[in-house]
Parts: structure tokens; sequence; C-alpha cells
């Protein structure tokens, strides 16, 4: 253990064979002026491994199952997608490792649903101010990226906070006057379930909005119920990952609180059904996008290209998140004329409007408005499956 | 030598390695889009190197660093929110990791190691509660942005993910893995080394180990808040998910991959952190997979870890290619005398007294020592030299003490262990107690805090001293045992003490070896330094003391010059031993071939011999006594004969298959098992269950004293020192032996029980069990044995039935060694 | 009151997961010196396919015996191959090691059976009230279970000469090797003990909670406070620990703050430690590392 030079050769020796290996791949140089023919290179950094494998694996098989059915059926106007999956664990400084690679190494011309909220604002520095490159259809994301609208980041799902809200009204508008908000402790949790009240508040005066925060990772919700009961509600809204919304309503059953409870987006998930079982029976949730198991022709295709495409995969919101986004871009790619570059990209963005996928809400983006959509879908488990009440309704305004 | 070109020199390749890379990154000559993971990669190696040095040097294994990770990140994005400057920013975040980790540090000090560890695992969680709920600072789960930091210099400015904080981050890695090698070099480790690995052993040389894992968990805190400075500025942006447990498990694994103290290995960990991700990307494989799998064979293959191993693979190799140098052999020095001790100071102990529980270990001890006195201290094992030596050197942890005990008038009771070295007293051990995780050189530079050239020169001269000249390179477990004690000896007078405690300092050593010391004893003497030692080998104590106090049952019991006290009565019964009875002779055992006979046995023990060409018969349904005092290698007799102990050389034949059962020294039992459960574990282990385990324990407990036989659910620990020796024995009955080895079965015994526990002994062989007891008193052994044989130095002097009238004579002498006037009157 | 009653019944019920959890780890981390962190994994890969045994409608009873006995093989099968040959002694490159273990059972898990999570049947199923509190029937089966394993355990440590043996070998290897217990026998039997306890602590938690690979990962964390809690070295310290620690976050979240739990909880831990550094339970001469 002794410090000699040999050591130090050792050391410097491993480091090159490390950095050689790392730096082995494909080093192609220089912009990537578009010939019009090739692929179109796209590429994403989504949490294949770690906790959060567990929304980002099927996010990228469902994506991946749209862009396969498109290169399978003529592609985006005669020429292939080439669709570039690096896994960012969640991590930022891999987040920014994964950017730095596809934008400067794959040479992609944009970031096509990619997943992850921090992680992915500490790459916006690299990629959208420095290389230009724009982010579109991300997964995820808060207020505050699209407010004012950043001129290369465009997005497809509805806000949390907008989701808050929406279900806040849909409560209100089946009588419900006492609310109490189940949410995680963390930021992200608390600033989407603070948006409960006022949009209640506006929606009918006079209802009442109490907050039940819960540690993230909570696995036992006997105590939040009693607090729930004690509360007298006459609607539960949860601000919870769907394990928990699951933990939560199992846990409510148990005690024999029936009180319709709705959740927020990342709620309508198979998840929450599957853990939760018969308890999830009635439970209310706003989506980002319709319920996989209607019987339109676009849902038909999407069940097609999972079982085709994913086969392992299931086809149902979590796949459909990625499909969607990915369906979004190639819709919106399919009107660029000539060269697909970033700038074009970003241009047919701005003018694009009435998107439509068949499975998200159509989107319209304009200079002022980069986020597509403020529509959601409400939800309800029926006999163990989720079924759609209505169309998409929009969010309603915020203060 | 450690030579300070060559330190130089290896100091400065990680200052131009990062020169190196950030012309390749400047030049473009590496991918733009690597600079990023280039930049990661110096980050991650500061933290990585943090540690795995705290680590290695320490002993304190953290997973708490992303937190000190994190209060260096988030200072940043503070500090460039608040438009401060980048100098002052970067500097409070070291100040505030650096003060938490001291804190660690100190606060854990008391605690185990892997109490550290949860310690650390704590401070981790709290954090990240912390950071979550502190959102003004940290902008909670959403993270917060770090934009530019101008330099207080007005020259530019870092952040914000720009090339510049990539520069900075890279020059800054150099510079500290540039530090870190320096810093091998110096005292600050070698004392943190000295604390970890033996920290009892670093009181006595003045460290104090709190302190040293105060300092280092501070300084490794430093360092890794700058990386985490570091990190904030090439990202441009700090969130929680970073800083979360998994980084420190994996900071943790990196380290141990890389190889946990070797500087060279904390580089290698930071690059496999910053590059694992992509180089699994780059194979197809899953990022947990390649980790995991490379942690794996990497232990497996090169368990000190990649660098480690790839160097002394390297190593191997230069040295084919070169021409192996000879080792050069040591000559032992003549003496030159020492320095003078700085001040003359008196040893003052008045009416000592040291109990442990209900035990009284040592009692109304008076004695003094004037400066350049040499007194020895004597007495049969258990007679409270040792606890002696304790109390004066501070590590009486758990006792009560009385009466008093003063150097120079300093009260020694009450001082710290830490402190001795201050107050001049140094102190050597009974096994060389020498720092293995440092070399010959390190054990003696690392008893002062710096390490200056006159420090290493004063060094070199002692290492001339005490025979080790050309050695300073060397690994102590390499050498010998003898110059390991003279390490452990120069290490004790580095600094000229004015008081020098040697505990069996002729042990071990070959008659060469000992006259040596007994020179280097007189030259301190001479220097006017006292010395107080304990010792066994009687002969090299009185060439060299000055007086004599002799110890017997915690008291002293007679003192003198030299010669006076082998003349005393008293003394010598307390080593011969004296018994009050003639025990029952047990029938003569049978004639015929012997059950075990061992032939030109020698054993040893690293470079020690403790048995050195014994040849020895035992025959069936005897009892044979193997006497001599303590390390005359009784016990290495014993563990050959039963068979545990395979011989250095020489053979040992059985007549037929021979089961036998040992009876260890000190007893081992399971302390907290009960005295049914210690029973029934020897059944285990022989193989033996169900009712014949029971029969068998049912015999064995008839066997046992009244008092034992009714209690056999209470914990081994609650019984006397007679009834544990008992059960001892009957545990080695259980496996139904012919033979048993009874190794110093009176050790700790009041005498009435020493009577019956002998008198079960020899009632053993009357059941027609061969009997083997070792025994430090010869008139006991002449007493029950049918043969005894004398062991001296691991040699056998003599052999004989006590019923040979000469015998007991010439036991005697063979027993000291050499020829003594006058003759034993035991009993 | 009744909410106070829930809460602690609860937290009885996680805390007995922890306990068995805890109890693993401190059988084999007394027998062989080595702090499993990969045992959350790998009882969490035998739950994955004790979860097949009840897709093929074999029943829970039937998957709760094939998690047990997966997970033992499995730890036998890691001991042999990847402890073993550390030798002994190596308390961090051990430890290591089983992280790397733990990595690779969580990949496994994920590239066999998803990310996603699967829902695992209880035991049993149905309620049961108690005054103005309602409980899940599973959650007294799994204090019950709990109970009836960690008495079992109690049975053979205490009661048997395998036991004794084990614990022999606990207190000082190197006396046991004196009196020639078998080293190799004990660890493998140690190693088999705690997966086991493991799987049934797997078994009773998921049911809760759900089955997801990184999904033992938050109770064995709770399970290594609960037992430097109760003494690394002690194997009730474990089981008292880790309930301890269940109740205690329990508490925790209900009336102090849900976000500060963890804070909480530890900061109990460590100012316990402070006074007593062996742990409630350990005893102190025990010094192991």
């Amino acid at each position: 253990m002794r410090p000699r030079p040999t050591s130090a050769l050792a050391a410097l020796a491993a480091v090159l064979a490390i950095v050689l290996t790392a730096c082995g791949g494909s080093s192609s140089g220089g912009g990537a002026a578009d010939d019009g023919s090739g692929p179109i290179k796209i590429g994403a950094w989504i949490p294949l491994s770690g906790p959060q494998a567990a929304s980002g694996v099927p996010q990228m098989e469902g994506a991946k199952a749209y862009f396969s059915w498109v290169n399978d059926h003529g592609g985006i106007n005669g020429r292939q997608v080439d669709w570039i999956v690096k896994d960012n664990a969640y991590d930022p400084q891999q987040t920014v490792q994964a950017a730095r690679q596809l934008v400067g190494q794959e040479n992609v011309v944009a970031i096509v649903n990619a997943n992850g909220v921090a992680p992915s604002e500490a790459a916006f520095p690299f990629v959208l101010e420095q290389s230009q490159v724009p982010i579109v259809d991300h997964y995820g994301g808060v207020a505050s990226w699209y407010t004012p609208p950043r001129p290369l980041l465009f997005g497809t799902q509805t806000l949390y906070e907008d989701q808050a809200a929406a279900m806040a009204q849909w409560a209100v508008q089946s009588g419900a006057r006492k609310l109490v908000v189940v949410h995680d402790d963390p930021k992200a949790f608390a600033d989407v379930a603070a948006q409960i009240g006022p949009a209640a508040e506006r929606e009918q005066p006079g209802v009442t909005t109490t907050a039940v925060p819960v540690k993230l990772g909570t696995t036992d919700f006997a105590p939040a119920v009693s607090q729930v009961k004690a509360a007298g509600g006459d609607a539960v809204m949860l601000v919870l990952p769907a394990p928990e919304a699951a933990a939560y309503l199992k846990a409510a059953a148990l005690q024999g609180l029936s009180v319709p409870t709705y959740g927020y987006a990342p709620t309508a998930s198979g998840t929450t059904v599957t853990l939760a079982g018969p308890a999830a029976e009635g439970f209310h949730s706003v989506s980002l996008v319709r319920s996989p198991t209607e019987q339109t022709p676009e849902m038909q295709q999407f069940r097609d290209a999972i079982a085709k495409y994913a086969p392992g995969q299931p086809a149902d919101f979590s796949t459909l998140l990625g499909y969607a986004n990915a369906a979004v871009f190639v819709e919106i790619a399919k009107t660029i004329q000539g060269p697909v570059t970033s700038e074009s990209i970003a241009d047919a963005y701005r003018k694009a409007s009435d998107v439509k996928s068949g499975v998200a809400p159509d989107m319209s983006f304009s200079a002022q408005s980069h986020l597509g959509t403020r529509d959601v879908q409400r939800v309800t488990v029926r006999n163990g499956q989720w079924v759609s009440e209505g169309d998409f309704v929009s969010a309603p305004e915020r203060g | 030598m450690i030579l300070t070109w060559k330190v130089a020199v290896r100091a400065v390749l990680g200052p131009v390695a990062a020169v190196l890379l950030v012309v390749l990154v400047e030049s473009g000559l590496l991918p733009g889009y690597q600079a990023y993971s280039v930049a990661l990669a110096a980050t991650y190696t500061i933290l990585v190197l943090s540690v795995g040095l705290l680590a290695g040097w320490a002993g304190i294994w953290s997973v708490g660093h992303p937190a000190l990770f994190a209060i260096g990140a988030y200072t940043v994005a503070y500090g460039s929110a608040h438009g401060w400057t980048s100098e002052p920013t970067v500097l409070v975040a070291m100040l505030l990791a650096g003060g938490c980790g001291a804190f660690l540090g100190f606060a854990g000090a008391r605690f185990s190691v892997l109490y550290i560890a949860l310690l650390t695992l704590a401070f981790s969680l709290v954090a990240l509660e912390v950071i979550n709920r502190w959102v003004d600072v940290t902008g909670g789960d959403q993270g917060v942005p770090v934009t530019d930091l101008p330099s207080v210099t007005g020259a530019g400015s870092l952040g914000a993910g720009g090339p510049e904080a990539v520069v900075a981050a890279i020059l800054t890695a150099g510079i500290v893995v540039g530090i870190a090698v320096l810093a091998r070099s110096t005292s600050l480790r070698m004392r943190m080394v000295a604390a970890k690995s033996h920290p009892v052993v670093a009181r006595s040389v003045g460290i104090a180990p709190e302190a040293q894992s105060a300092l280092a968990f501070g300084v490794s805190g430093a360092a890794t808040g700058l990386a985490g400075a570091l990190l904030g500025l090439i990202t441009g942006f700090v969130s929680p998910e970073t800083f979360s447990l998994t980084l420190g498990i994996n900071t943790v694994a990196a380290a141990v991959l890389g190889g946990v103290g070797a500087v060279g290995g904390g580089v290698f960990g930071g690059i496999f952190l910053a590059f694992a991700p992509s180089l699994a990307g780059l194979l197809g494989v899953d990022q947990l997979i390649l980790q995991g799998a490379l942690l794996i064979l990497a232990l497996l293959l090169l368990p000190a870890g990649v660098v480690p191993a790839l160097g002394s693979v390297l190593r191997t190799l230069l040295r084919r290619v070169r021409r192996p140098g000879e080792p050069s052999v040591v000559e032992p020095p003549d003496e030159p005398a020492p320095a003078p001790a700085a001040e003359r100071r008196t040893l003052e102990v008045a009416d000592l007294g040291v109990a442990f529980g209900g035990l009284q270990a040592l009692e109304g001890v008076s004695l003094s020592v004037p400066p350049g006195e040499v007194l020895a201290i004597i007495g049969p094992n258990g007679a409270g030299k040792t606890t002696l030596v304790n109390a004066l050197c501070g590590l009486v942890s758990g006792g009560r003490t009385a009466g008093s005990a003063t150097f120079g008038g300093v009260d020694l009771l009450r001082a710290r262990a830490t402190r001795r070295r201050r107050l001049g007293i140094g102190r050597t051990f009974q096994h060389a107690e020498v720092f293995t995780e440092l070399t010959v050189a390190e054990n003696l530079l690392c008893t002062t805090r710096w390490t200056t050239p006159t420090r290493r020169r004063a060094v070199d001269a002692l290492l001339g001293r005490i025979g080790l000249a050309g050695q300073g390179d060397v690994q102590p477990d390499q050498l010998p045992f003898g110059p390991q004690k003279r390490l452990d000896l120069g290490r004790a007078v580095a600094e000229q003490p004015g008081l020098l405690i040697m505990d069996e300092p002729f042990g071990g050593l070959d008659a060469e070896e000992r006259r040596l010391l007994a020179g280097q004893i007189q030259g301190l003497r001479a220097a006017g330094t006292s010395v107080v030692v304990i010792d066994h080998v009687l002969e090299d104590l009185f060439a060299v003391a000055d007086r004599v106090v002799a110890f017997d049952f915690g008291r002293p019991i007679g003192s003198g010059a030299p010669e006076e006290i082998l003349a005393d009565d008293r003394v010598r019964s307390s080593y011969l031993g004296t018994t009050s009875a003639q025990q029952p002779r047990a029938s003569t055992g049978a004639e015929g071939p012997p059950a075990i006979a061992l032939s030109g046995v020698t054993h040893r023990y690293g470079g020690v011999t403790a048995l050195d060409g014994v040849d020895l018969a035992v025959h069936p349904g005897v009892v044979l006594a193997v006497v001599g005092a303590n390390g005359a290698g009784k016990s290495t007799l014993g563990q050959i004969l039963h068979g545990t102990l395979s011989p250095s050389s020489g053979t040992r034949t059985t007549d037929g298959d021979v089961r036998s059962s040992l009876v260890p020294e000190g007893r081992a039992l399971f302390r907290t098992l009960s005295v049914r459960e210690n029973l029934e574990v020897a059944g285990y282990a022989a193989g033996i269950s169900g009712r014949d385990l029971r029969s068998r324990i049912d015999q064995a407990v008839e066997w046992l004293p009244e008092r034992v036989r009714t209690r056999l659910s209470i914990p081994a620990a609650a019984l006397s020192g007679g009834e544990q020796q008992l059960l001892a024995i009957a545990r080695a009955l259980i496996a139904d032996p012919r033979l048993v080895v009874v190794d110093e079965p009176a050790l700790g015994l009041a005498p009435a029980l020493v009577d019956e526990v002998y008198g079960r002994i020899t009632g053993l062989a009357e059941e027609g069990v061969t009997v083997v007891v070792l025994e430090q008193l010869l008139t006991r052994a002449l007493a029950v044995a049918h043969e005894v044989v004398v062991l001296h130095e691991g040699v056998v002097r003599a052999t004989g039935s006590p019923d040979d009238p000469d015998f007991a004579t010439r036991a005697e002498r063979a027993y000291f060694g050499s020829p003594v006037s006058g003759g034993v009157r035991a009993g | 009151m009744s909410e106070l009653f829930l809460v602690v019944v609860s937290g009885i019920a996680s805390g007995a997961v922890y306990g068995l959890l805890g109890l693993g780890l401190v059988i084999i981390y007394r027998a062989t010196d080595v702090v499993n962190f990969a045992l959350a994994s790998m009882a969490t890969l035998a739950v994955y396919v004790a979860l097949m045994v009840v897709q093929r409608g074999l029943g829970v009873g039937a998957a709760v015996i094939a998690a047990v006995l997966v997970a033992v093989v499995l730890g036998l099968v890691v001991r042999e191959l990847v402890i073993r040959p550390l030798g002994t002694g190596r308390l961090f490159a051990a430890l290591v090691m089983t992280m790397g273990v733990s990595l690779i059972a969580e990949a496994v898990i994920s590239d066999v059976w998803g990310t996603e999570p699967h829902a695992f049947p209880p035991l049993v199923g149905g309620t049961v009230t108690l005054g103005s509190a309602t409980l899940a029937t599973q959650d007294l089966v799994v204090i019950g279970v709990s109970a009836v394993a960690m008495l079992a355990v109690g049975y053979l440590f205490t009661r048997t000469t395998l036991g004794s043996a084990m614990r022999a070998a606990a207190e000082s290897a190197a006396t046991a090797q004196i009196v020639g217990v078998p080293a190799q026998r004990v660890a493998r039997i140690a190693w088999a003990l705690g997966l086991g306890l493991a799987a049934l602590a797997a078994v009773l938690y998921v049911p809760r909670v759900g089955l997801a690979p990184t999904v033992l990962a938050a109770p064995l964390f709770r399970a290594f406070a609960g037992i430097f809690l109760g003494g690394l070295t002690s194997m009730h310290g474990a089981v008292i620990g880790g309930v301890a620690i269940g109740v205690l976050e329990n508490l925790a979240a209900s009336y102090v703050s849900a976000n500060f739990r963890d804070t909480f909880v530890f900061a109990l831990t460590i100012l316990i430690l402070l006074l007593r550094p062996q742990g409630l339970f350990g005893t102190r001469s025990f010094e192991r590392v």
C-alpha cells in the first residue's frame, strides 16, 4: 500500500484503459448538415436503471414501438427515425453526460421524449443554449419551464399544476365541499397540491381544503388515513406516485373510508389498479392521454404496436405516454418541408396547431405558448379497468 | 529512507497529468462532448480520494460524503445567486464541509468502525431531508441553478457549466492528487495510520486517536466540499438526486475497487464513477450488472484493489528486468550513547492499588525510581506486573485505582495516556507492537507531528543506533522478531525519554540480541534515563538491573539487589511453587510403545523459534508434566502433541488413532454460554448428538464438583476460576479422549482450588487417560506427575521422574537455564 | 386514541419485518463477520420466484416455502462463490462484495420480470375490528408469523446443540476453532438461516406495497438502524430495535413531522448510541472490529 512510482504508472495505465474504452465509440465530428436522405437522428435520456426505471422503461418501449411502427409505414416523409436513448439513472450528472454525447457525438437534431425534471434541467444550459438543440415532448416538467416560453423547449403534457386544478374542479363539480389533499412532502408534490385549494375556491367559493402531507416513500398509510378521517372531508385528492396512491387506497378501504377519491395524472396508471386491486374500484384520476382500453382505431393501433414491437410490455398508460409523445413528434415533423434540422423542428413546433394523435389531446403551439395542451381526460376505475368519462376537458385557468 | 526528490517527482505527476488533460481538452484533441465527463471524473476523483484515503489512513468508512459533497455544491449555488466571488465561495464551501466532517470524526471516534458508518449514513439521510425542505436555498427537489461566479481578482469568472469550470476542475483535481501524494510522506498520514491500526500503542507515543479521526474527517470533508463546489460549477445546476445514498455506496465501492488508501486508487475510482455509465452503454450491458460484476471480479482477483494490484505486478516485472539488488545484511551496531535525557525526574509510586470488580489485581505497591536507575520487576504470571505497567501508562480502563503514582511531580493516575509521551515516558511492548501498515522509518517518524529534514536525519541516526540502518523502507512485518523489538525500542526512545517502561524486552530474543539489548539499556541508564523492566528471563534481567522488586498475588514480596532477591526464599518459591500436600500418586503408567512420540520437532513463528529439536515420548496412562517459565515453548509443544499445530520440522507419530483433547491456557470457555451449552458445543464439534451426547454430558457432569453440577444453566462466566478450569477439562472429556493436554491449569487459581483441580487431573490418569500437563511451577509438576520434562527456551533441558532424588536439583537448574546457587527448598 | 392504536400496531407490523431482516443480518454477521448488503435484493429475487408459484395457482403457502428455499439456495451459492474465497477478517471487502451481488440481483430482477410493480397476495385477506380501529388481518398475521419465526430462532439458538455451537462460534471464532467447531458448516447454516428469515420478511412485506426490484431497499436501511439501535451483536436487540424503528417512524410521521421522519428516527438512534455506544443490548467486551 505504499506509494511507489510503479503504483502511479499502474494508475495511469488503468486510467488510460478506461478512458480509451469510454471514448472509443464513434467520434464523428462536425455539425450534421442534413442532406434530406438519411435517417432523422433524435435522442433522449430516460432512467432505465434505479427506482425511476419503473416508469422509464415502459415509456421508452412505448415510444420505441411508435417509432418502429412509423419506420415500418414509410417513416417521416420517407425518412426513417433513429431515436437514440441513453440511460440517465435519474442522475443530473449522467443526464448532462448523456446530453453531451447525444448532441456532441451522435449529432441528434432534437431531444424527444426525455424523462427527468431536475436532471433534465441540469442539461438545459448545454442543450438549449450552448448547442441550440430543441427539447420537445418532454416527459414531466414544471410550470417555470414554459412561462416565459424558452425558445427551444416545447411540451406536450398538461402541467402537474393544471392537473391539480382539473381534479379540484372535477371534485367540486361532483358536489364535494370539503377537500382533503394527501400529498408527498417534497416541493414537486407540495407545489402541485397547493394548486388544489385555490382552484376549488374559484370553482365554488367556500370550499375548504385540508392538507395531509406524508413522507415520500411511505408504505404505511394507516396514520394518513386516520388523519383524513379526522379531517372529515367529502373528497380526497391524491398527489402521490402510483404505488403510494395504491397503498393509500388499500389503507382507506381497510378502514372503511369511502369518500370519493381523485388522483393526479401519475396515479392514472396500471400500477394503481394492479397494486390496489378491488380497493381501486371507483377511484378517479385525470389522465394525460385517453384510456388505453378505448375502442378507437388509434388506440387499437397502439395496442397492436405494443404487441408487435414491445411484446413484453403492457398496453397501458405507462407505455401509452411514451407512445403519445412519439406520435406528436412524428405528426409535427411531417409538416417540415426540406431539411430536418434543429431550427426547422423548432420552427415546425412554433407553427403547429391542432396536431392530432388520437391518443393524446390535440396540440396547438404558438410563439407565446410552448405548451401544446392544458387538457386532461377524466378516467375512473370500473371493474378493474380505467374507463374514460367524456372527452378531454381543459384545466381551469389558474390565478 | 524516504527520498524527498522521489516524493516530489510523484507529487508533480498529478498536476502534470492535469495540465496535459487541459491541453487535450482545450486543443480539441479530446472530443468536446467528453470535456464534461473528464471534468466530472476529476471531481469524482477528489471525492473518491477523500473517501478512500479516509478509510485507508484513518480507518473511517463513510457513506456520508454525499452530504458533504452537497454542502459544497449548494454553497456555490447560493454564492452565485448572491453575487459572491468565486474564491471566497469555494473557501466557505470547504470550511462548512470540513467543519461538519471534523464534527463527525470527533463524535464518531468513540464508536467502532461499523457504528461510524451508521453515523455517516444518518448524517446523509438527515442532510437529504434538510435539502428537500430548505427550499429557499436548495430549490427543494427541483434543484437550483449555478450562475457565473466572478473571480475575486476580476480576471474572468467560473461556473454555469462553462469551459473555465472544466479547466478549473481538472487542474484542482491534479493539485489535490499532488497534495495527497505529498501528504503520504508526512507525519500527518503516519499518525492517522498509527492511531487506526493500534490505538493503544498510538496513545503510548502521544497520538490521540480522537484527534486523528477528527482531523482526518475534517480534511477529507474540506476536500469533498471543494469537489462539491466544482460539481456545481461544471454542471451549472444542483439538485438532490445527485447526493443520494446510492452515491455514497458507489463512492465506497469505487474506492475499494481502485484500492483503499492508495492515491492512484482514488484516481481510478473517480474515473470509474464518471465513466461507468458510458462504458456500460458502450458495451451494451446494464449499468448495474457492469458495476456489480466489476466489483466482484476485482475483489476476487485483485483483493487489494486494482491500482495496488497492478502496481505490484509492474514492480515484479520491473524487478525481473533490473538486476535484483542484494538486500544489505544488517550489522548490529556498536552502541553510540544516545543523547542525554532532557530532564532528570523521579518516578514515585505510593500505596498503589488497582481493582477490577471484586478482584484486587494490585495492592499496596510503593516504589521509587530515581533518574538513571534500572529497576526490574519480576514475578510469576498473574502477579500483577502487567497491571502495574498499565497503571503507569494510563491504560487501566474499567479498573479502580487507589494510591498515587507521580513522575516528576505529575500525577500519572489522572493524566491521559497520550500525555505520557510529552512527560517523557516511553514504553515498549512484550510483542513488539509495531505499526505494521507503516514502514520502519515511518514507525519512528510518526511520533512527532511534523516531518522536517532534521527529523528525518535524526530518525536515520536512530535507525543506525538500533541496527536497522538502510531498512527504513521495509515493512516491519517482514523483519524477524528481534529487529521488530529493536524498532519498538527505538520508537520508545526516539525523543530521549526520562523514563522508559519495558514489558518483557528479552522475551523471544536470541542470546546475541539479548546481549545487545542489555547494552542498549545500560546506554540509556548512562544517559540518565530511568528504566522499569518487567521480564521472566531472570538472568538477563539481573545483568542490567540495579534493583529488583519481586511481585506475587498483586503485591511486592521482596526488593533488593539482584543477587539478594534471587536468594530470597519467598521469591524463589513464588516461581518454583509450593505445594502443601503431595497429591495421591496414580499408579505408574503402562510400559510399551508411547501413545505419541515427537522426534526432532522444531517450530518457528515468523522469525521466532519456539521449539528447537524436541524429542519426547508420551506413554499411555501416565501424567506427564512439561515445565518451563513463560515463553519456554510449552503451549506450542502442547498444540503439537494435540495435533492441531504442525511443527515446522520434525515428526509426530502416534500409536494408532489417538483421540486427543486440548484444554487451552486461559480455559477458552464460551463465557456467555451456560455450563451445559459449553459441553454441548464440544459434543457438536466431535460430531456426537442425541442420546449419545446426553449420556456423555451426564458423565462429564458427574465429574464436575457439586456446586457446578447443580447449576448447569448459569453462564460459564459466573463460575469461579477453579470451576471454570474443571468445566474446561470436562468439556475436553466429552470427546472421550485417550490423551488430554491441559495447558497451565493452575493459572489464576487460589492454592486450595489448585489442589482440587490437580486432584481431578490425576484422577483422570487413574481412569486410564493419558494426561499432559503444561505447568509453570516446577514443584507442582514434581508433585503430581509421573514424568517431568523441563523446557527452557524451546529446548528440552531435563527429563526425569520425580522419584529420582537428584532430579529436582537438575530440573531446577534446567528451569533457570543456568546454574544457580542454593537448592530448592520447596514446601 | 384509536388513531394512536392504529399507528402503533401498524408500526409494529412494519417493525416486525425490519426485525426479521435485522435478525437475518445479525445471524450472518455474528457467525461470519459479513455485513450482508445483498440480503434484501436476494430475498426480493426469491419473492419474484414465489410470485411465479402464485401465478401457477399453487397458493400463497407454497409461494412462501418457495421464496424461503430459493433465498436459502441463493445465499449458499453466493457465500461459496464470492464470500468464502475472500477469506476471513475482510469486513469491508466482504461488504462491497455483497454490494456487487446486490446490484447484479437487482439488474437480473429488472431484466427478467420488468421494473413495474407487481401485486403479491397477502397470506390472509380481510380485516379485524378492535374497538373503533380496523386492522388488516394480514398485519396481525405479519406480527404473528414474525413472532413465531423469532421464537423458533430463539429456540434454535438457546435450546439446541447446533444453536449452542453457533453462539459459541459467534462469541469467539478463535475459541470455537480450538474446541473444534466446524467453522464452514456453521457459516453455511448461518447464511441459510439469515436468507430464509429475509425471504420470510419479504413475503410478509410485499403484499402491502407491491413487488418491485428495489422494494426492500428502504426496509433494509431501517433494519440496519434497528440492529445498531439494538446492538450489532444481539439477536433480540435486532428484533426489538427493528420493531422500535417501525413504531417510531410511524409516530414521528403522524405526530412530529412527515418530512423530518428520518431525521427524528436517526437522531434518536444516534442519541442512544452516544449514551450506549454498544447499542441497547450489545455487549461491550465484544470488539469485533
